[in-house]
């Protein structure tokens, strides 16, 4: 369903395939409703564009962003692998490859946005958070988690590294040893364990990180927003060349054999399991 | 530490020893409902095969109970409560 409207008390609601978001009393609630677990490919890539564009033209009236699931799920899954590996099976080689470029040049543009946006923006997750899912929730600010929410970096199982901005992101928040630690082993942190390693900002119980997300936008809403912005760009630079980089070795490990086969393995697999690594 | 069989545990009984200290009955008393939970997640783990969405589940359940720190990989093969067991006391 598309389709928005403006009430006179300034609140606006867009709902779009993948994902809805709405804008009240100057916070800006981004949803995210893709069943099964919000998994990101083509389709919530579009509504991500769309939503970028909005945030453009929303942040003159807003001092927040939240980011959250209305899947029981999970925040996110991360990419859609199965979407990936059907696409790249229907193409000659290079046209894949630049496929796969094309869509992380896309995908980094938005989080890249979202990253710089002015405002003080919050995931607030729950469930599953990994890959994409997780490089969407470190394009934030600040991570509320519930206590059920799990943190994790797979690709390494598929032959691959991070390509949404992850590994730039991770290094700037956390100490280099646990970046290798979840990288390297593609275990998954619990909430806990994020918020003592300096990642996640608040544990809360199970189902109410979108409420305790939605308490700490009210208090940042008592600071002047222009003095919240200018502190932002001083406490987080964007570290674009490193994410760069991180595009051009994404796609040089797609390109290999080993990579298909995992993908192949990962979609075809009847494991009950196979988000474990 | 000793581990009953499975079948004959009722669920209060399932205590791994801390250490040389066994969890305060009242602890276990407060906490029931939780490991209670916790239990019927590792049963249906272990008589059925639960999706790997649910065994995350678990695996988080099973760490904030016991307070430890559970690799995925450590799940991967194990079949009955003594493992399971076997697992977390040797994270404590």
């Amino acid at each position: 369903m598309h389709g928005g409207k403006a009430a006179s008390t300034g609140q606006c609601a867009v709902s779009e395939r993948a994902m809805s978001w709405s804008i009240r009393d100057g916070v800006i609630e981004l949803a995210l409703h893709r069943a099964p677990c919000n998994e990101l490919g083509s389709l919530s890539l579009e509504d991500l564009e769309k939503f970028a564009t909005a945030l453009q033209i929303m942040e003159a009236e807003a001092h927040a962003l939240i980011i959250y699931s209305e899947l029981k799920t999970g925040f996110c899954a991360g990419a859609d692998l199965r979407e990936l590996y059907q696409r790249s099976q229907a193409m000659e080689k290079a046209e894949a490859a630049r496929g796969v470029r094309d869509f992380l040049e896309r995908i980094h543009r938005v989080l890249n946005l979202i990253d710089a946006t002015p405002l003080t923006t919050i995931a607030a997750v729950h469930g599953v958070t990994f890959g994409g899912g997780f490089e969407l929730a470190l394009a934030c600010d600040l991570i509320v988690a519930d206590k059920m929410a799990r943190f994790c970096f797979p690709e390494l199982r598929l032959g691959l590294i991070p390509g949404f901005g992850g590994i730039p992101r991770l290094k700037r928040d956390l100490g280099n040893a646990v970046v290798r630690d979840l990288l390297l082993t593609g275990r998954s942190f619990n909430a806990t364990k994020a918020q003592q390693v300096g990642l996640v900002s608040q544990v809360v119980g199970e189902g109410e990180a979108l409420r305790a997300a939605r308490a700490t936008a009210m208090q940042l809403g008592k600071f002047d927003r222009a003095t919240a912005a200018e502190a932002k760009k001083v406490i987080k630079p964007i570290p674009l060349d490193e994410l760069r980089r991180e595009i051009d070795v994404f796609c040089e490990l797609f390109a290999r054999p080993a990579v298909r086969d995992g993908l192949k393995k990962f979609v075809e697999s009847t494991d009950a399991q196979p988000y474990l690594p | 530490m000793h581990v009953p069989d499975e079948k004959q545990v009722p669920h209060r009984a399932f205590s791994p020893v801390r250490n040389d200290k066994v969890f305060e009955l009242t602890d276990m008393q407060t906490a029931e409902q939780t490991l209670d939970e916790i239990l019927t997640l590792a049963a249906a783990h272990f008589k059925v095969g639960i999706d790997s969405l649910q065994t995350l589940d678990l695996l988080t359940k099973l760490e904030n109970h016991f307070r430890v720190e559970l690799p995925d990989y450590e799940l991967q093969g194990v079949s009955d409560f003594r493992t399971l067991a076997g697992k977390i006391q040797a994270r404590l």
